[in-house]
């Protein structure tokens, strides 16, 4: 079984002078799905890991695709470190997919203005495997370790 | 241990169309699909014969971002 995942390298645009010559970033990204309770699952996409995040979430295109009602979830607040961008964040229970590997229930947010696809977070997946990142080498990698607990 | 195959997108998602939802192929490295929905890139990908395509969003501007996320419950 894979354990051990490369990071993904995606384009910037050349808006900043800091950014100098680099025109693309490594970033930790991990294939998933999200399946209903009807048995509908999405197509895999991008999920970023991110032990930043408190929570599992996505864009509420995705809720859409599997006909969930998103906006009538538990609802609460979401905003980044920087100040200004808030968006309400509506939870579910859904079904992960991780890399086609690993299977099991977390309650995820899904928002409308998050700009990935999907992110990761602490509740829901970093409570799920040991995750180590290793950015000493090209290209960098992140490896899971399993942990087997009750849902 | 076991490793799996390194993703290089910077070259085809840099020209690829923005604000949108693409479909790649399964290696990813071919877009099958595109749309304002995740069922529309879908359904693309299927027509040029992708059953099980891989979806990204494509934001406006691809920049620098701190994912961190600061929640209020």
């Amino acid at each position: 079984m894979r354990n051990k995942f490369p990071y993904t390298r995606i384009p910037l645009d050349p808006t900043q002078p800091a950014q100098k010559e680099e025109n693309t970033l490594w970033v930790p990204i991990l294939l998933v799905r999200l399946g209903c309770l009807g048995g509908k699952r999405s197509p895999r996409l991008h999920a970023f890991v991110d032990s930043g995040s408190p929570w599992c979430m996505f864009k509420s295109d995705l809720a859409d695709y599997l006909g969930i009602e998103w906006e009538k979830g538990e609802r609460a607040e979401v905003g980044g470190i920087l100040t200004g961008a808030r968006d309400p964040i509506y939870f579910h229970k859904v079904t992960l997919f991780v890399e086609d590997h690993w299977t099991f229930q977390v309650r995820a947010g899904f928002v409308k203005k998050l700009s990935v696809p999907g992110i990761l977070g602490r509740d829901g997946f970093f409570d799920h495997f040991r995750v180590q990142f290793d950015q000493s080498c090209k290209p960098p990698f992140v490896q899971l370790e399993k942990v087997e607990r009750p849902n | 241990m076991s490793e799996s195959r390194t993703v290089d997108l910077s070259t085809l998602l840099k020209s690829a169309p923005r604000s949108c939802w693409l479909a790649l192929n399964d290696d990813e490295s071919r877009i099958v699909g595109r749309g304002e929905s995740v069922a529309q890139a879908v359904e693309e990908a299927r027509k040029a014969g992708v059953e099980d395509p891989v979806v990204v969003w494509s934001p406006k501007t691809w920049i620098p971002m701190v994912l961190e996320a600061r929640g209020e419950e």
